[in-house]
């Protein structure tokens, strides 16, 4: 998996590609979370999901404690784009009620 | 001359004198006729005007009157003037009226059915007027008509019979186990409506008359060849398809039925000592003490003394179903034997190691024997003596004074006084006098197991909920199992229980919480469990969960133990005492108060609750039946008195302020009750 940041004032956006499986797990530890702490009075932040096919549970244990650690810096945080399939799986984990966040479903598939 | 007269209405001078006719009964040519009126046609039937005629029968003409001692013409005239209908009014359905011999009225167009064919005979006077009825299409001249319609002998009637067919259906069902073939049949059924013969009328209804018949065109070949499409070979009754292909009415008839399997007996032991007497009561004295020297005989048993045999289970024989497979009867379980102190297993045969009284406990196909001494101590329990806590069963000659414990794995007997005390017994506790301020609990493991036996009711239902969630998350086309085989599904679980299924784990806790706190009053069984649902709870990776199917084996050992916590023990503990105030008293078994009753105790009884005397004030749980001779006071003292939706309340005397409560219902007393026996009926608790 890859990710792409794209940061424009006090707005960030990270686009995701790949899938969202076990191998992220150094990415987003190592990567991810210490440079979205480096970046100081964020208001919001956009994950782009619509080049993520895959998630695996590892994965969604991933972006859920991504999201916690942006919401304890108090950002607001919203997952976009999120492909159909993706979508269906979040919906029967309820991972929009665990993280208390919005889920955009994407238009394409 | 003696004329008789009548003076005739209708639309117009012909309907005038043909109403005047039909009432004398007279043709034209016996009569002679002065037209009093033309009338009038009005429009759209408003307006119109009557024509109005005289008739008057002449001598000569009527052959009737001339035999006849003749009335005077007034007489006559009264008589018809009254007899005059007004016939404006008349329409063919009025007409409908059924002459007595209406073949003697000739003039009339007459509708007459004879063999199926429908005749209008010929007449001058009235038509014939004609309505369908039931089960029969008719037709004048070509079209069809609904409604009443009149006919001359020009008109053509024609007509179609009703037929209506129900064909015949029938199709062959499994039942969800393989274990029977349904076949549901619906024989044809046809109605076919022919016409009745009917005598010569001027009005007529034609209807049809039904007869049904009813025909099962269904061949016992085709059954067969039907169950050999569905691969059916085991248990097919060849009489039932014959009854099948031969039935007339709508039926489900087993045509193929398996053989169900039969379950075995689980391992047992058979005991060379009497264990019923151990659930022997004290006896009572007439005065109401109780002698606890009486106490049923319980035995002694000899180091070496065979106390019984291990009966190896017997397995159960499998079954068929239809399709031929076998279904496996319900595994039957060894005899799980506990041999606790002093008790040894040789082979088959379970050994009194020392000498002493055995205890047993059995629930379920779990057998706990141990070889309990018996600690006497001859007076009271205070300060100087210090508490007891004994393995074995404790005789106290004396009182239990305050602050004081008395702790036994075996049953407690104390001759004298328990006050600010706290009693505790593996088994039976028998107090021969008052209890004041204390806590008795009897049977703590037994509790216990209750206990955790409600949490596993409410996690065997998330359990059952989560393995199916996965099921479904595993399906979702987006998923990959990738991590299974490094993390196990410990993460996805997780995730479940964050939200979706957040209140299974505050109940995993409470398990964990209460099991490892009584880890000494509990089979291995339960600590398996807690330690499965530590590694939940704690979120600990290891082999226990590595892939879904490793939840099922979760899901069993919870429905094991749910089962086992279902069980009655036995024998169960029990509670005997004369007299409790102001005390918490727990019992798995039975309690039972046998002197005075009580004041403001609160009783938990996981058995039933007796209590002879009042119980004023406080509270009283059973899981079976209660009996109180009185309850509440004539002061109005709130006491409840609670048990489960299926058992029963009985009050000989229930004072006002008395609550009831079955089930999750309850009932305040506002007025004093005798005789009260309490049940739920109808969602509402009845006394009756």
């Amino acid at each position: 998996m890859k990710f792409h940041i794209d940061h424009q004032q006090d707005l960030i956006q990270i686009s995701f590609i790949g899938d969202l499986d076990l191998e992220a797990t150094e990415l987003f530890e190592e990567e991810l979370i210490p440079k979205v702490k480096e970046v100081v009075n964020i208001h919001g932040v956009k994950l782009d999901l619509s080049e993520v096919p895959f998630v695996d549970s590892t994965g969604v244990g991933l972006l859920i404690h991504f999201v916690e650690e942006l919401k304890a810096l108090e950002t607001k945080v919203k997952l976009e784009n999120v492909r159909s399939e993706v979508y269906e799986l979040f919906s029967l984990m309820q991972v929009g009620e665990i993280l208390g966040i919005e889920v955009e479903q994407g238009t394409v598939s | 001359m003696i004329s008789q007269t009548l003076i005739s209405r209708g639309k117009d001078v012909d309907e005038a004198i043909q109403n005047g006719l039909n009432i004398l009964s007279k043709t034209i040519e016996e009569v002679d006729i002065e037209i009093l009126d033309n009338g009038k046609k009005g429009i759209l039937l408003v307006g119109g005007k009557d024509a109005k005629v005289k008739l008057t029968v002449s001598e000569k003409k009527d052959s009737i009157l001339t035999n006849d001692s003749p009335p005077t013409s007034t007489d006559y005239e009264s008589l018809i003037d009254e007899a005059v209908v007004d016939w404006s009014v008349n329409d063919s359905e009025e007409v409908s009226v059924n002459h007595d011999h209406p073949l003697m009225e000739p003039d009339d167009h007459l509708i007459v059915i004879r063999d199926g064919k429908v005749t209008i005979l010929e007449g001058d006077q009235h038509y014939a007027t004609i309505k369908p009825g039931v089960g029969v299409k008719l037709f004048k001249n070509g079209e069809q008509f609904l409604t009443s319609t009149i006919f001359t002998e020009k008109d053509e009637l024609t007509y179609e019979l009703d037929k209506e067919t129900h064909s015949m259906e029938w199709n062959v069902t499994f039942d969800d186990d393989y274990l029977s073939v349904v076949c549901h049949i619906t024989p044809e059924k046809v109605k076919e409506y022919h016409l009745v013969d009917q005598e010569a009328e001027r009005f007529l209804e034609i209807h049809g008359s039904p007869t049904e018949t009813i025909q099962n065109h269904l061949e016992p070949n085709a059954l067969i060849s039907k169950l050999d499409q569905l691969k059916v070979v085991h248990g097919i009754n060849h009489a039932n398809i014959r009854q099948a292909c031969q039935t007339l009415k709508e039926e489900r008839i087993v045509i193929a039925e398996g053989t169900k399997p039969q379950p075995g007996e689980n391992g047992k032991v058979d005991f060379n000592i009497d264990i019923v007497s151990q659930k022997g009561k004290p006896k009572i004295n007439e005065d109401g003490t109780v002698d606890f020297r009486e106490t049923a005989y319980i035995p002694s048993v000899d180091q070496g003394e065979v106390l019984g045999t291990i009966v190896e289970p017997i397995p159960g024989k499998p079954g068929k179903t239809v399709l031929g497979e076998l279904i496996p009867p319900a595994k039957s379980f060894p005899a799980n034997i506990k041999a606790g102190k002093g008790v040894e297993v040789i082979d088959d045969q379970i050994v009194a190691a020392e000498s002493g009284k055995p205890q047993i406990q059995t629930r379920g196909s779990l057998y706990k024997i141990q070889i309990l001494p018996t600690l006497t101590h001859p007076g009271d329990v205070n300060i100087e003596t210090g508490n007891i806590t004994f393995t074995g069963d404790v005789e106290v000659h004396g009182n239990v004074e305050e602050e004081m414990k008395v702790d036994a794995i075996g049953n407690v007997k104390i001759a004298g006084r328990v006050d600010h005390a706290d009693i505790k017994s593996g088994n039976g506790i028998y107090i021969s006098q008052n209890v004041i301020n204390s806590e008795l609990t009897a049977g703590r493991s037994n509790l216990l197991i209750s206990n955790l036996g409600r949490i596993l009711e409410e996690l065997s239902e998330y359990i059952h909920k989560i393995i199916h969630a996965i099921q479904q998350i595993i399906r979702a086309r987006a998923f990959k199992s990738s991590d299974f085989d490094q993390k196990g599904i410990l993460p996805l679980l997780n995730i479940l229980l964050e939200k979706k299924f957040k209140g299974a784990k505050p109940l995993m806790k409470n398990y964990v919480d209460k099991v490892e706190e009584n880890k000494e009053l509990l089979e291995d069984e339960w600590l398996t469990l807690a330690n499965y649902l530590k590694e939940i709870v704690q979120f600990v990776s290891s082999d226990t969960f590595s892939e879904p199917r490793d939840l099922n084996n979760l899901r069993d050992l919870i429905e094991q133990l749910r089962a086992i916590s279902h069980m009655p023990p036995e024998p169960n503990s029990k509670i005997i005492i004369p007299y409790a105030m102001n005390s918490k008293i727990y019992c798995s078994g039975d309690i039972e108060v046998i002197r005075n009753g009580s004041y403001h105790t609160e009783f938990y009884s996981g058995g039933s609750i007796t209590i002879k005397g009042a119980l004023i004030g406080g509270e009283a749980f059973a899981q079976s039946n209660i009996y109180i001779e009185e309850t509440g006071s004539k002061s109005g003292q709130a006491t409840l008195v609670s048990v489960p939706f299926n058992q029963e309340i009985k009050i000989d005397y229930a004072w006002q302020d008395t609550i009831l409560q079955i089930g999750n219902l309850r009932r305040q007393l506002h007025q004093d009750y005798r005789w009260v026996r309490a049940i739920v009926l109808d969602g509402e608790i009845v006394l009756n």
